[in-house]
C-alpha cells in the first residue's frame, strides 16, 4: 500500500519546477544584499596557516588577501597587497613594495613584517601543510614598512604563484598569540570580508569590511553559508529560492537544469585545476612494461567517461590542464582503441590479458568510473577487481609500494606545470611512505628537463620545456590518463558578475546582487 | 538498593572502558596515516617526523592508549585531526542536538505507538488490528533512507510544510526543522511500541484483576487505561531504554539527509578521515549515554515493580 | 490475520528464493554490462522503462530489471550467510549460556552486553571499514560479517531464555540424573525444544540484515561493484529520485516485498508457536 503510493508520488513529481522564482531587477551594479550559499561539508579552519581544504579555502579567499592574486578570469598574476613586485635577473630575489594605507580589520596598519612573519609561521608550526612549499626560501626582510624582501636558494619561477596562497597573508604575532587555541575561529582578516559568525558545522556569516581599499570587491555586503546541506538538498534550496547559488548539483540534476531552458543561461561551467587518472606502480610487473602501461591507456574508452560524468570532464592527454603553460594542443588523448591495446599486451607477453586489482575511494563517481574501465579492460582480457577504501585510507595505500594499480587525481595548488609535473613526475617526489609521485617513476632525462624549466624565466623558452616533458610521460604512461574535471554551479538569475575564478574557483569578489530598491528579490 | 545502584555503576563503568578500547583497537588497525590529514600531500619526511612528534604519533599503540587514556581522566579529548578543534568542544556542540533527535523520536513513538498498540489490542481480530498490523509492518520494513529522501522531497519541498534542512533557530523554529527528521528516525521504532502495547494488553484483559475491575462495572476505558496499561509499563520503559541506546548510534542516517548538526553524521567523517580523537571522544560519550539510559531503566523498572528488587 | 500473514510470508519467500536460484534465466541481459551507447539518453542519462528493459536502465546504462533480479541473489546470499552466521554464535552462547546457568550464564550474558551497549551502526562502520580495509575488500565478506557481529547478541539472548526453561524440565533433570553428558543433553534435549523459536527469529534476523544492507550501503560501506545487489542499487539510484524514479522504486519495492515476507513467516511461525498471542 505504502509502496503504491510511493510509486505514484513519485510518479507525479517527474518533473521538476518549471524555472528560476526570481528574476534580476534590471539595475546597475550595487551594493548590498547578503548571498546565500552552502556547501555540503564543513569548514574545517579558518587558520591560514592550517586550513588546506577546498570548502576552507573558499571562505578563506574571501577573509585574506595576499601580495599577488589572479586576474578575474584567468591565470595571470596581478598585485592585490602589493604595488607592484620586481624579480632580479638570476631570478632569486623578488622584492614587493605594498600598497599604501593596507589595514587588518581591526584598523591597526599591515607592514612588510607581517608578511614575514606569517611565513615563518608556516614554516615553524609542526602542523601546517605548507612548510614544504617554502623550501627554496633563504631569507626574508623587511627593509620598510613598505618593502618585503625575499630570496631563493634556488630560482624558482612559481615562488609567485606561493605567495598568493592564503597561508602568506599578513598575520600580527599579537593577534595569534591572544588567540591561542581559538585562532582557527579567530581569523584577523585582510581581504575584502571579515568574520561575522561561525556556529561550527553549520553556519558561517560573513560581512563586508568597512574600510577595505577597494570598494568593488566586497559588493555583496554579507555572505551566509550553510555547512552540511547535501548537494541534493541545495539543488531543492535553490529551486525553493533559499539559495542564491549552488555548486556541483547532482548528475541528475545537473542533467535537468541544463535541459530546461528557464534555467539553463544560469549553468556555469569551469574548467578546474585537476586531473584524474589512475596510477601504475611502474616497479612492479606487470606495470613495469612500458608497452602494457600504453596497452591499457588504448583500451580505456574516455568519451564513456566523459558520457557518465554528464559532461563534466574533458578527456586528458597528460597532466597538465588545457589553457595553461605548457599545454600541449597538438598532443592527442590515447585513442579508444581495444586491438591495438590488444596486440601491444601480447607483444609484452600478456596475449591473454591478466588479473589485478583496482584501488579507489568509496564515493559514487569513483565508483562509476571503476566500473567503467573495469567494463572496458574486460574487453582486452584484464581483469579487474574493485576494491573501494575510505579516502585517508586510500591516500595512505597510493603513496607506498603494494597497491600496484590505484584511481589517483591531482587538485593543483596553483596553476603552475612544476606543481603538475614535478610533484607528480620527478624522481626527487619520490619516498617510502606518502610518496607525490605515486608511480614511482624516475626518469633522469624527465628531471633535466623539469629542473631547467623551473629556473627558466622567458615563459615561451619555459612552455616549450614543459612540452617536452608532457610528451615524455605521456609516451611512458607511468599514469592511466583519464579526465579533467569541469565543475558547474547554477545560480539564481539575479546573481550578477558571478564568474566561476580559475584558480578560486567560488569567488563572489566580482558578484553582486541585482535586488529591488528595497533590497528585496523580485518574484517572476 | 544502595549496593545495587554502585554495583550497576561499576559494571557501567566497565561497559564504557569496553567500549572506547575496543574502539581505538578497531581504529588503530585501520592502516591509514593520520599526518596525511594533518599535513596534506607535500609533507616532507622531516614535517611527517615533527607533526608525529607534535600529535603523540611516534609512539607505539600501548603508549598512545595510555597517553589518551590519561588525557581522558584529565578531562582531555585530545583534538581532532582534521579541525584541530579540542574533541570536547565538538561533543559539547553536537550532543544536544543528537539528544533531542534521539528523544523526540522516543516521544512520537509513544505517542503513536502507544495508542495504535491500544485499539489493535482491544479492536483484535478485526480491521483496526489488521490495518494496525499492516502500517507497522510496512514502516519497519522500509530503509530510512529512502523513508527520509522522499518525505524531505513531498512534505518539505512540494508542500512546504517543513524546512528543507538545516537545525532551526530559537524554539519554535528549533521544532519546526525537528519534526520531519524525528519522525523518520521513529517511523521504524513506532512499529514496535504497537507490538509491545498491544502484547501486553492482550495478555492483561484476560487475568483476573481485570476481569474483576469489569465485573465492579467500571467503564470499559477506565479498565483499558486504568488497569490493563500498567502492564505494559514495564516493558515499555524498557524498550525506551534500549531505544535510547540505538537512537544515539542510529542518528546518522537521518542526520547525513537532513542536514542535523549531531553526533551520528560527525563521527561517519570522522571514520571516514580516521580521525582518531574525535572517533574516540565520540565513542566515549555514546557509551555513557547508553550507560546512563541503563541504569535509569533500571532504577524505574524496580520503582514501578518492587518484587524485581528481592529477585536481585 | 497470523495465519493467512504466515502463508503469504511462505509463498513470498519461496517465490523470492526461486528468483534468487534462477535468477541468471530470468534476468534477460547482463546485470553487470555497462551499455553506454544504448543504455543512456545523449545527454548521459539513464532510460526509463521501455520493451527492452522492462525496468529502465541505470547510470550506467545497465538493465535494472537483470540487476533486479540478480540482485535478489546477492542480497538473500548476504543475509542469509550474515543470519547463519549469526544464529551459529548466537546457538553456542545461547545453549552454554541457558544450559550451564550459574557462573558461565553471568560471564557469557555480561558479554552480551558488553557488546549490545556498543552503539549498533557505529560498531557497523567501524568493523566493515575495517575488515574492507584488511584485504577483504574486493568481496562481500566485509558486509558479511559485519552484520553478523552485531546481529548474534539478540539471537543469544533469546535462546538462552527458552533454553533455561527447558534445562529447568523435568525430563531435563531427570536425564541429567541418569548420567546423560551435557552434550547429549542439549542434542538431544534442548535443541530439538529451541528450533522453533531458532527459525523465527532467524526469519525475522533475515529481515533485519536485508535493512542493515541497505543501510550500509548508504553509508558507502556495502558490497563492492560491480555486483548487483538491492541496497547498492537503491544507494547508487537515490539521487535519481525526482527524474528518473524507477532506479528508487524498483530495488525499494524489492527490499520493501522481502523484508515484509520475512517478518510474515517469522511473526506468523511465531504465534503459531506461541498461541498466547493469537488469543
Amino acid at each position: 500500500m505504502r509502496a503504491l503510493a510511493l510509486a505514484a508520488l513519485l510518479a507525479a513529481c517527474n518533473a521538476p519546477s518549471s524555472g528560476p522564482r526570481f528574476r534580476a531587477a534590471g539595475g546597475e551594479p550595487r551594493a548590498g544584499g547578503t548571498l546565500r550559499i552552502a556547501f555540503p561539508g564543513a569548514v574545517s579552519s579558518l587558520d591560514p596557516t592550517i586550513a588546506y581544504d577546498e570548502l576552507s579555502f573558499y571562505v578563506l579567499h574571501h577573509l585574506f588577501d595576499t601580495l599577488v592574486d589572479y586576474a578575474p578570469g584567468s591565470f595571470d598574476p596581478i598585485p592585490r597587497l602589493a604595488e607592484r613586485w620586481e624579480i632580479s635577473d638570476d631570478g632569486r630575489t623578488l622584492r614587493f613594495w605594498l600598497r599604501p594605507g593596507l589595514t587588518f580589520a581591526d584598523g591597526k596598519p599591515i607592514a612588510a613584517a607581517h608578511f614575514k612573519y606569517s611565513l615563518e609561521r608556516a614554516r615553524t608550526t609542526p602542523d601546517s601543510p605548507f612548510g614544504p612549499m617554502l623550501a627554496d626560501v633563504v631569507g626574508i626582510s623587511a627593509p620598510s614598512d613598505r618593502e618585503l624582501v625575499i630570496a631563493l636558494g634556488a630560482p624558482n619561477t612559481a615562488f609567485l604563484y606561493v605567495l598568493a596562497m592564503p597561508f602568506a597573508t599578513p598575520q600580527r604575532e599579537d593577534h595569534v598569540m591572544a588567540a591561542g587555541d581559538n585562532l582557527r575561529r579567530m581569523p584577523l582578516a585582510t581581504g575584502p570580508y571579515e568574520l561575522g559568525s561561525w556556529d561550527e558545522g553549520q553556519h558561517i556569516v560573513l560581512h563586508e569590511r568597512e574600510g577595505y581599499f577597494d570598494p568593488t570587491r566586497n559588493r555583496i555586503g554579507a555572505i551566509d553559508v550553510r555547512e552540511n546541506v547535501p548537494r541534493d538538498s541545495q539543488f531543492l534550496m535553490l529551486e525553493a529560492g533559499e539559495l542564491d547559488t549552488m555548486m556541483s548539483p547532482t548528475p541528475p540534476d545537473l542533467l535537468w537544469v541544463t535541459s530546461s531552458a528557464a534555467w539553463q543561461p544560469y549553468v556555469h561551467r569551469r574548467s578546474l585545476l585537476t586531473t584524474f587518472g589512475s596510477r601504475f606502480d611502474v616497479t612492479v610487473k606487470p606495470f613495469d612494461d612500458v608497452r602494457v602501461r600504453q596497452a591499457l591507456n588504448y583500451a580505456l574508452d574516455k568519451s564513456a567517461i566523459v558520457k557518465l560524468l554528464t559532461g563534466t570532464a574533458t578527456p586528458a592527454h597528460g597532466i597538465l590542464v588545457p589553457g595553461m603553460l605548457g599545454f600541449d594542443d597538438k598532443l592527442a588523448p590515447y585513442p579508444h582503441d581495444p586491438a591495438k591495446a590488444k596486440a601491444l599486451l601480447a607483444a609484452a607477453g600478456y596475449p591473454d590479458g591478466f588479473a589485478t586489482t583496482y584501488v579507489t575511494t568509496d564515493d559514487a563517481d569513483a565508483s562509476t568510473l571503476a566500473q567503467s574501465l573495469q567494463a572496458d579492460f574486460a574487453e582486452v582480457g584484464v581483469r579487474v577487481t574493485i576494491q573501494q577504501m575510505s579516502f585517508a585510507t586510500f591516500a595512505t595505500a597510493i603513496g607506498k609500494h603494494g597497491t600496484p594499480f590505484a584511481f589517483v587525481s591531482w587538485l593543483a595548488d596553483y596553476p603552475d606545470p612544476s606543481n603538475f609535473l614535478d610533484t607528480r613526475f620527478h624522481s626527487k617526489s619520490i619516498s617510502e611512505e606518502g610518496s607525490l609521485n605515486a608511480s614511482f617513476y624516475s626518469n633522469p632525462a624527465l628531471d633535466a628537463l623539469l629542473d631547467s624549466a623551473r629556473a627558466e624565466r622567458d615563459p615561451a623558452q619555459r612552455a616549450e620545456l614543459y612540452r617536452r616533458a608532457e610528451r615524455i610521460v605521456h609516451d611512458d604512461a607511468p599514469w592511466l590518463w583519464g579526465y579533467h574535471s569541469i565543475a558547474t554551479e547554477v545560480s539564481q538569475p539575479y546573481l550578477k558578475g558571478f564568474d566561476q575564478h580559475p584558480v578560486w574557483l567560488r569567488d563572489f569578489t566580482t558578484a553582486w546582487l541585482d535586488l529591488d530598491v528595497d533590497g528585496e528579490r523580485v518574484r517572476r | 538498593m544502595i549496593g545495587l545502584v554502585v554495583r550497576r555503576v561499576a559494571w557501567a563503568l566497565v561497559v564504557i572502558w569496553f567500549a572506547i578500547t575496543l574502539t581505538f583497537v578497531l581504529t588503530a588497525a585501520v592502516p591509514a596515516d593520520p599526518t596525511h590529514a594533518l599535513l596534506g600531500p607535500h609533507a616532507t619526511p622531516e614535517t611527517t617526523a615533527r607533526a608525529k612528534a607534535h600529535y603523540c604519533l611516534d609512539e607505539g599503540l600501548v603508549v598512545r592508549y595510555g597517553c589518551w587514556l590519561e588525557g581522558v581522566v584529565q578531562g582531555d579529548l585530545g583534538e581532532s585531526y582534521r579541525t584541530r578543534r579540542p574533541v570536547a568542544d565538538i561533543l559539547g556542540d553536537r550532543i544536544g542536538p543528537t539528544m533531542q533527535l534521539a528523544f523526540a523520536a522516543i516521544l512520537i513513538q509513544l505517542l503513536v505507538g502507544v495508542p495504535l498498540g491500544i485499539l489493535a489490542a482491544i479492536r483484535r481480530g478485526r480491521w483496526p488490528d489488521r490495518a494496525c498490523n499492516l502500517v507497522t509492518l510496512l514502516a519497519q520494513s522500509a530503509p530510512s533512507f529512502v523513508v527520509g529522501t522522499i518525505a524531505l522531497y513531498v512534505l518539505a519541498f512540494k508542500l512546504g510544510w517543513f524546512p528543507l534542512s538545516g537545525y532551526g533557530v530559537g524554539g519554535l523554529d528549533r521544532l519546526h526543522h525537528l519534526i520531519l527528521p524525528a519522525t523518520t528516525l521513529a517511523a521504524a521504532g513506532i512499529a514496535f511500541y504497537a507490538r509491545v502495547v498491544r502484547s501486553e494488553l492482550v495478555e492483561a484483559l484476560s487475568e483476573d484483576y481485570v476481569r474483576t475491575a469489569r465485573a465492579k462495572g467500571l467503564p470499559e476505558s477506565t479498565v483499558v487505561l486504568r488497569h490493563a496499561l500498567r502492564n505494559a509499563l514495564g516493558p515499555l520503559v524498557t524498550l525506551i531504554g534500549l531505544d535510547l541506546g540505538v537512537l544515539l548510534g542510529g542518528t546518522v542516517i537521518v542526520e547525513s539527509i537532513f542536514a542535523w548538526p549531531g553526533l551520528g553524521r560527525e563521527v561517519v567523517q570522522a571514520i571516514v578521515d580516521v580521525d582518531l580523537p574525535l572517533i574516540l571522544g565520540t565513542v566515549l560519550v555514546t557509551s555513557i549515554a547508553i550507560a546512563i539510559a541503563n541504569l535509569v531503566t533500571d532504577l524505574v523498572l524496580l520503582w514501578l515493580d518492587p518484587r524485581l528488587r528481592e529477585r536481585r | 490475520m497470523t495465519h493467512r500473514g504466515a502463508v503469504v510470508g511462505a509463498i513470498l519467500v519461496g517465490l523470492l528464493l526461486v528468483i534468487a536460484l534462477l535468477g541468471p534465466h530470468l534476468a534477460g541481459h547482463d546485470p553487470i554490462a555497462r551499455d553506454i551507447d544504448r543504455g543512456l539518453s545523449a545527454m548521459g542519462a539513464p532510460l526509463g522503462p521501455s520493451v527492452d528493459a522492462l525496468l529502465g536502465t541505470d547510470h550506467l546504462g545497465r538493465d535494472v530489471w537483470a540487476r533486479l533480479i540478480s540482485g535478489a541473489g546477492t542480497s538473500l546470499w548476504i543475509a542469509g550467510l550474515a543470519t547463519l552466521l549469526a544464529l551459529v554464535i548466537g546457538l553456542a552462547v545461547g545453549l552454554s549460556a541457558g544450559y550451564a546457568g550459574g557462573w558461565v550464564d553471568g560471564v557469557l550474558m555480561r558479554g552480551v552486553d558488553l557488546v549490545l551497549s556498543f552503539p549498533f551502526l557505529l560498531l557497523a562502520i567501524l568493523l566493515a571499514a575495517l575488515l574492507r580495509e584488511a584485504g577483504l575488500a574486493s568481496s562481500t565478506a566485509p558486509v558479511i560479517l559485519t552484520l553478523a557481529a552485531v546481529g548474534w547478541t539478540t539471537m543469544a539472548r533469546v535462546i538462552r531464555g527458552k533454553a533455561m526453561t527447558i534445562a529447568r524440565a523435568e525430563h531435563v533433570t531427570a536425564a541429567r540424573a541418569l548420567g546423560a553428558s551435557p552434550l547429549r543433553i542439549i542434542v538431544r534435549h534442548i535443541l530439538p525444544n529451541v528450533a522453533g523459536i531458532v527459525v523465527v527469529i532467524a526469519l525475522l534476523g533475515l529481515a533485519q540484515a536485508l535493512l542493515a544492507e541497505a543501510a550500509l550501503s548508504f553509508l558507502g560501506l556495502g558490497p563492492p561493484p560491480p555486483a548487483a545487489s538491492w541496497g547498492r542499487m537503491l544507494f547508487e539510484g537515490r539521487a535519481y529520485y525526482r527524474t528518473s524514479p524507477h532506479l528508487v522504486v524498483a530495488p525499494g519495492i524489492a527490499i520493501l516485498v522481502a523484508v515484509v515476507a520475512f517478518n510474515l513467516l517469522g511473526e506468523g511461525l511465531r504465534d503459531l508457536l506461541d498461541p498466547k498471542e493469537r488469543r
